[in-house]
């Protein structure tokens, strides 16, 4: 039952990634891209670390709950700050963005 | 150790991450974890009025039931949107109203909104009292609607969670 339950775990992980690359491929400016990139990533990660956790000893899976949370606290500092720097430097794709509304208030 | 009694919970906090990174608990482990902690606590001291962060547990309970959720659903939509809009997708950068002041509630409601797929809080400007949120997979202004709604349950549900004591009365 837990084999079954990490491998639903782990595959929908490895998937969720798989969708996040198949995004920044696919997506067509920077500010869609970086969604790409960051977000499915963590979800996934977040999975696939659950999936390892059910397989691994109780003291072990204490480290990847840190794994986790030390994720989940760096990477919207990360995609806000390269978001905002992009969007600043004016790299925004004005074709994507079907209101943007604090350049109007610039 | 005047600051240490006042910041017991960051100190607390400090020796469980200690802790979980050696993977153990013995004396040894505590004590010198202890050490380090006292070093840290007193080596970065924090501004005067931080000290009232609080958490609720019950409804740090509901926000990380309410995130998980979040995130799972908008983790599965920009995926889609990825496979099947790809670059035909359009997005949005909107006004939102920040229902709180507090320096740490906001912090941690605009990280939290970048957390979730899909969007991110692009700027904050806090003398108007409002953030900058971007949207991405807009069919339309349902869709903008939609995200307005979402970061004001996430922006009352930190504030139940962490606000002050009194603020977070006043709102429930």
């Amino acid at each position: 039952m837990t084999d079954v339950l990490a491998a639903v775990l782990l595959l929908s992980g490895g998937l969720i990634c798989l969708l996040g690359a198949i995004g920044v491929l696919r997506f067509p400016d920077l500010l869609s891209r970086l969604q790409a990139t960051t977000k499915p990533q963590t979800f996934g990660l977040l999975l696939v670390l659950a999936g390892t956790a059910l397989r691994l000893p109780a003291e072990a899976a204490a480290g990847l709950g840190l794994v986790a949370l030390f994720q989940v606290m760096t990477t919207p500092v990360f995609a806000q700050l390269a978001g905002r720097a992009a969007h600043r430097t004016g790299n925004v794709d004005k074709g994507v963005l079907r209101t943007d509304e604090l350049r109007e208030h610039r | 150790m005047r600051a240490l009694r006042r910041r017991w919970f960051t100190a607390a906090w400090l020796l469980l991450v200690w802790l979980a990174l050696w993977h153990a608990a013995d004396p040894a482990t505590v004590l010198f974890g202890a050490i380090v902690v006292v070093v840290i606590v007193a080596a970065f001291p924090v501004a005067a009025g931080e000290d009232r962060f609080v958490i609720r547990p019950w409804w740090l309970l509901v926000l990380a039931g309410f995130l998980l959720g979040d995130v799972a659903l908008s983790a599965v939509r920009v995926g889609r949107d990825a496979v099947l809009l790809g670059f035909r997708v359009r997005a949005a950068i909107i006004e939102v109203e920040l229902i709180s002041g507090v320096d740490h509630v906001v912090t941690l409601a605009a990280n939290l909104l970048t957390l979730s797929p899909g969007t991110f809080v692009v700027d904050i400007d806090r003398t108007r009292g409002v953030c900058y949120v971007y949207v991405l997979g807009v069919r339309g202004d349902d869709d903008l609607d939609k995200v307005r709604k979402l970061s004001h349950r996430m922006q009352r549900l930190v504030l139940l969670t962490f606000g002050p004591p009194r603020r977070a009365e006043s709102t429930s």
